[in-house]
């Protein structure tokens, strides 16, 4: 039995199945090793066993962004754990890849492709975690009536795609569209 | 081998690399009244008293360059506060809605930016789009979602129920009895 860890963001009714189905040996997160490997090789050593069993699981949480570039088939975070999980020699199936990412499985059959074709990693594709759900639903009434603008537009942190929007839409007036822009100084 | 971005960045903005759209960065923050919150006040995050009086929200998700559809609390917002929304970011976003059992509004708005795998095209799509719809009569617009309101009550319950869904088909995809089936 391993308690859910407080940065899993995994729903806790699945955690609880997955924790009564499999031995969870270890846990990680790509929030924690995208930018920092050595997080993810001290998961690795603490953990590592000299034989595993059919029901050992390692649960890899990954909700965040990759970085794709064109000389790459795969994200960079993804080749990078899956770098690291050769390095420290586990067993491909003792991976539970929990992903936002539908059909990251093209990219992990490349990345496994060395692996025996029963040792691969399981792939759980879903958005649903505890960071983009809520079960505190406000009932805001549909009103039309009470409608006076025609759309809003957020633009929260900074990114080239939402500078590009606001470019195109800071002409249009205020009392039709409610626009706003974060403006930090932070790309990331 | 480990590979490590450099500059390390997660916006995979090469979409914009031949100049023709600006996308210079916003240097100061620009405010409306009508939101008194700041970005990502928690509290507000998923709700806000303040979206009845709009009636489309304009969704911009964390990417718009990414090989899958990428979906957040961004537009799950739109369910939760029974709005219309448009969204730029990845392909094929709308589509994989709808195989969660979610409605959009391909009857009153041109959706067929989802489907443009060009991401500096689905941007320029995106924009027109914007830009149709809030030349619309208000009074127009007002009428759609007066006589649509089955669509937003079904969403905010699909949205409601959706955990719960996944989980049933998580546990049916890794053969973990689940009571709920």
């Amino acid at each position: 039995m391993l308690a859910q860890p407080t940065k899993s963001t995994i729903p806790k009714k699945l955690w609880g199945k997955l924790d009564s189905h499999y031995n969870i040996v270890g846990y990680a997160n790509y929030t924690g090793f995208q930018h920092n490997i050595y997080y993810l090789k001290q998961m690795f050593a603490e953990t590592k066993k000299e034989v595993y069993g059919a029901n050992d699981r390692y649960i890899i949480e990954h909700r965040d962004t990759d970085v794709y570039i064109d000389s790459m088939q795969v994200g960079i975070f993804t080749h990078n754990f899956f770098d690291i999980m050769y390095e420290f020699d586990i067993p491909a199936y003792t991976i539970l890849l929990y992903t936002n990412h539908v059909g990251i499985q093209r990219e992990v059959d490349l990345l496994c492709a060395r692996s025996h074709p029963n040792d691969r990693p399981t792939v759980v594709e879903s958005f649903v975690n505890t960071e983009v759900m809520t079960d505190h639903y406000a009932d805001i009434p549909l009103e039309p009536e009470a409608i006076k603008y025609h759309a809003i537009c957020m633009l929260g942190r900074q990114r080239s795609h939402r500078f590009g929007l606001y470019r195109k839409l800071s002409q249009v007036p205020t009392d039709k569209l409610v626009l706003t822009i974060q403006g930090a100084n932070s790309w990331l | 081998m480990v590979v490590m971005p450099l500059p390390l960045t997660r916006i995979n903005d090469q979409w914009m690399l031949d100049h023709s759209i600006d996308v210079s960065p916003v240097a100061i923050t620009v405010a409306h009244p009508l939101v008194t919150t700041p970005p990502n006040y928690m509290p507000d995050r998923y709700q806000c008293d303040w979206y009845k009086y709009v009636a489309l929200d304009i969704v911009s998700e964390t990417v718009l360059k990414y090989p899958y559809p990428f979906i957040t609390e961004k537009v799950l917002r739109s369910f939760a506060c029974k709005r219309m929304f448009i969204y730029l970011g990845p392909a094929n976003a709308l589509s994989f809605l709808h195989s969660k059992g979610f409605k959009t509004f391909a009857g009153f708005i041109d959706e067929s930016y989802d489907s443009i795998e060009d991401s500096k095209q689905r941007f320029l799509k995106v924009v027109d789009v914007i830009h149709e719809f809030l030349n619309r009569p208000i009074e127009e617009i007002q009428n759609y979602i007066s006589t649509n309101s089955n669509i937003f009550d079904h969403n905010l319950k699909t949205l409601a129920e959706l955990e719960d869904q996944e989980l049933r088909r998580i546990c049916r995809q890794l053969n973990i009895p689940n009571d709920q089936d």
